[in-house]
């Protein structure tokens, strides 16, 4: 029988009992998570009768209204129910900041830090800047200007229930709505791949074909190239040609005959073949 | 670790907030005379106390409440989890308030009454109840 766990604050420690045990300020958490989810379900009402009694600012109402539900009310209603059923461990997919399905896992690296960034930078891709209310003003600016902005950040995307430890692109042709990008989670000390494969690093590489309107989450967001495979093989060539002494292995069938859509909705499709690439050198 | 935007713009929605309070004070201020007649002041001893006075007082707690406000909010942008929490309780009571008075007393919400504040508190609640600010506040608590 379930005995109740007094109220604790510091992390769990305690025994083993067989019985999960979630600390009060977690309880707390997850009391504001979902209240403040409801209340923006509210507030969105309340906002759209309230556009039925403004006549003329209808139209400057419905913008509104739709930042409200895109931008609030969905995010935090995908947030509370894919806590309770998208799994929470590997399964070859990184998440959205819902914690939707994101892009595909679909590149392995063997490396130190160093030797990565390096290998990259040689390699004509450029470090994504982090995402923070500077970089997204500079976004907007250089959108009005029509300059580029080649270190234009990437959404946040989890993997080990981490945001990605960086991210690098490269732009097309100075079109700010088509460009390759990669993501890299560094692996947690000792974690294997499935099928036992011990890696340093691994990626989610895609290739942002044109900005779109997303059904899924009714946002604007990138729209990516459903074939995957075209944008992981660009990626292992450009850190070959930069890096000679990089070898790749295959691993096969890693994530076969896999068919879905990632975070926005769109399509993926890939042999399911997993490259590793190491640039450690020969040993 | 880098502050999120999430603690970022809550604690400048609590400083807006703080801000309107502000101007709410001003305009009293401004257009004391006029506050002051309208303020209908019932006692049960008969005795008419000065209105200006009690309008003062008002005014005065109200200032208090606001300094405090502003406060909690540096503390929230500071990554403090007490502060965080504090906040996201007094959200949570004054929007649970607006509810019931909307649900049970026919309370009309509108930008006339008390939508924006009512909008406020749940953008606070919205952006201090992300994932990314409470981590920010969690890591700091531990990190001392």
């Amino acid at each position: 029988m379930p005995r109740s766990a007094p109220p604790r604050t510091g992390p769990v420690t305690g025994r083993q009992t067989g019985v999960s045990r979630v600390s009060f300020g977690a309880l707390v958490d997850g009391f504001f998570f979902v209240f403040a989810g409801a209340a923006a379900v509210w507030l969105a009402v309340l906002f759209f009768s309230e556009s039925l009694s403004l006549g003329w600012g209808i139209l400057w109402f419905a913008v509104v209204f739709w930042l409200l539900v895109a931008y609030l009310v969905l995010p935090r209603l995908h947030g509370i129910l894919t806590r309770l059923y998208v799994p929470d461990y590997f399964i070859g997919r990184a998440r959205t900041s819902d914690g939707l399905l994101g892009d595909p896992v679909n590149l392995a690296v063997n490396a130190t830090e160093t030797q990565l960034r390096s290998t990259l930078e040689a390699a004509a891709w450029t470090r994504a800047d982090d995402v923070t209310l500077g970089t997204a003003w500079k976004i907007v600016a250089s959108t009005v200007t029509r300059r580029s902005y080649d270190e234009a950040p990437v959404s946040p995307l989890f993997l080990f229930g981490r945001m990605q430890d960086f991210a690098y692109q490269q732009e097309v042709r100075n079109n700010p709505a088509r460009r390759h990008h990669v993501r890299f989670w560094r692996c947690p000390d000792g974690w294997m791949l499935p099928g036992g494969y011990r890696v340093d690093w691994l990626a989610a590489g895609t290739f942002d074909k044109a900005v779109g309107f997303s059904l899924f989450t009714l946002q604007i967001t990138h729209k990516i190239d459903a074939d995957t495979d075209v944008e992981r093989d660009h990626i292992v060539a450009s850190l070959l040609a930069a890096e000679p002494a990089a070898r790749v292995t295959v691993i096969r069938d890693f994530s076969s005959g896999y068919h879905a859509r990632n975070g926005g909705g769109d399509t993926i499709q890939t042999d399911g073949d997993l490259p590793v690439v190491d640039l450690r050198g020969d040993p | 670790m880098k502050r999120p935007a999430a603690t970022t713009l809550g604690a400048l929605l609590m400083g807006s907030r703080v801000l309107a309070g502000l101007g709410t004070i001003l305009v009293a201020l401004l257009n004391w005379t006029a506050f002051s007649d309208a303020l209908v002041i019932e006692t049960p001893g008969g005795r008419t106390p000065d209105a200006g006075l009690v309008l003062g007082i008002l005014l005065g707690l109200y200032g208090v409440v606001l300094l405090l406000g502003a406060g909690l909010a540096v503390f929230v942008f500071l990554g403090r989890n007490w502060a965080r929490i504090t906040a996201m309780t007094v959200s949570t009571f004054s929007i649970v308030t607006g509810f019931i008075d909307y649900a049970f007393n026919g309370a009309a919400i509108t930008f006339r009454t008390s939508l924006f504040s009512l909008t406020l508190d749940i953008l606070i609640l919205l952006a201090l109840s992300s994932t990314a600010a409470r981590h920010f506040a969690r890591r700091r608590k531990s990190a001392g």
